[in-house]
């Protein structure tokens, strides 16, 4: 079965905060300024991201790069990727009682395989490995907004063009990634995500995030 | 020669299993040629050991963060490269895929490497269901033997020996374990195993018999 977000599920003193969402609903910057408000505020922090591994993300790139990739491989991959980032930072880290920072966690890679007709229970039972993280902030926008925050053409990767959509790399990303979104809209309920509208302004949304990130450390660490 | 016969139509994979040594590539060659003579156009796939594993292994960083379930990851996701370039091209084809090794091979390392059995067979899911496994039982300290008389240089100094000795007893372990509970491999599959003190010959008439019914040749049907 995929995690679920629960408060301290995982057993250990550390607090595992992730961000998901759909490319460019803000994940990486507002992991970047909850890192920031959390360390002014006095709390160790560690932050890992997607494809920063050793050993699979050169793969990945690859894989990316040669594409279009088989869907499967891309999902066992990105699985080796979280499975090296757990045990070298994710585990140790909450061990050590930080606040562990997770731009985007398993369910990016399995809504990317998801949408690829990658069959959903297979998925859940490969990823199956990773702790339940304390909550799952979830940066909600539309695939318009996510299209219009780009400055540039989409990579063919993020367009979804290996699944025909359309042959208008901008109109392919916006069906894709509106197929990305319903994905999500799936895992929040199941996998207890917390919503957090983030169309707004930056600054606005990082006052959410920052207020959703402090409710559970409240819970968890008072 | 005999007329190329219409192809079947979801193809065949029959795949080969166990440990080094146990006549596994020697039969399916047998069997290769013996399904040509019938008419049949055959695949043959080999496992091998993950690239990226094994660049990984002689990497001083590389080695630190290779743990048994990133090594599981990793060559799943090479085999399932290969599995999509290499084996359902052929079977959508109708050609009758022979792998020497396949995805048994695959949980049974991981599993030999500590990790949980029902995550390692799991993983494996993905890969089309063998409509036949042929399993050569052997000692492991048989194929211990032929690994040292093969690769005398690399496996003979004698700690490494001992170690990979105990992972061949895992390995068979492993094996005995997919054997028994059918149910819980990455599929329910039939299995054809092949006693290590039964001669070729035997072996090959043990073969034959179960892939022939798999043909759906009419006059094997009727003689089934």
């Amino acid at each position: 079965m995929i995690p679920v977000a629960v408060p301290g599920a995982h057993g250990l003193p550390g607090v595992l905060l992730v961000l998901e969402g759909i490319d460019r609903s803000g994940r990486s910057t507002h992991a970047g300024r909850l890192e920031a408000h959390l360390r002014l505020a006095g709390y160790g922090v560690a932050r890992t991201s997607l494809t920063t591994s050793l050993l699979a993300a050169e793969a990945i790139g690859r894989a990316k790069r040669d594409g279009p990739a088989d869907a499967t491989e891309m999902a066992l991959l990105y699985a080796a990727d979280l499975a090296e980032r757990m045990e070298q930072l994710v585990l140790p880290a909450l061990r050590a009682g930080l606040v562990v920072i997770a731009d985007r966690y398993c369910w990016t890679p399995m809504a990317r395989a998801v949408v690829r007709a990658v069959d959903p229970e297979w998925l859940d039972a490969v990823f199956a490995f990773v702790p339940p993280p304390d909550a799952v902030l979830f940066l909600d926008v539309d695939a318009e907004t996510s299209l219009t925050r780009r400055d540039r053409e989409p990579d063919p990767y993020e367009a979804g063009l290996d699944l025909g959509l359309s042959t208008d790399v901008r109109e392919s990303y916006r069906l894709f990634q509106a197929r990305l979104a319903a994905c999500f809209d799936r895992y929040a309920v199941i996998a207890g995500f917390t919503r957090v509208v983030a169309a707004d302004a930056s600054d606005t949304v990082q006052r959410r995030v920052v207020r959703a990130a402090e409710a559970v450390l409240a819970a968890r660490l008072d | 020669m005999p007329a190329t016969r219409p192809p079947l139509p979801n193809g065949l994979l029959i795949a080969a299993e166990g440990l080094d040594g146990s006549g596994k590539s020697a039969g399916l060659d047998a069997l290769g040629r013996w399904l040509e003579r019938k008419g049949r156009r055959t695949h043959l796939v080999t496992w091998e050991p993950s690239r990226l594993v094994a660049r990984a292994a002689v990497a001083p960083r590389g080695r630190q963060v290779l743990t048994p379930r990133v090594a599981a990851l990793l060559a799943a996701a090479e085999a399932a490269d290969r599995i999509a370039r290499d084996v359902r091209p052929h079977l959508a084809r109708g050609d009758i895929v022979l792998a020497d090794r396949y995805a048994w091979t695959g949980v049974a390392r991981d599993i030999a490497r500590g990790l949980d059995p029902a995550w390692a067979a799991a993983v494996y899911r993905f890969a089309p269901r063998p409509d036949l496994v042929i399993f050569h039982r052997q000692v492991p300290a048989m194929a211990l033997a032929r690994a040292l008389a093969s690769r005398p240089e690399s496996v003979a100094a004698a700690t490494v020996a001992g170690a990979y000795g105990e992972f061949l007893d895992g390995l068979m372990a492993a094996f005995e374990w997919l054997l028994a509970e059918g149910w819980a491999g990455p599929w329910p599959v039939d299995v054809l195993v092949l006693d290590p003190r039964s001669g070729p010959d035997a072996r090959t008439i043990a073969v034959r018999e179960a892939v022939r019914p798999l043909l759906g040749d009419p006059a094997d049907r009727r003689s089934a």
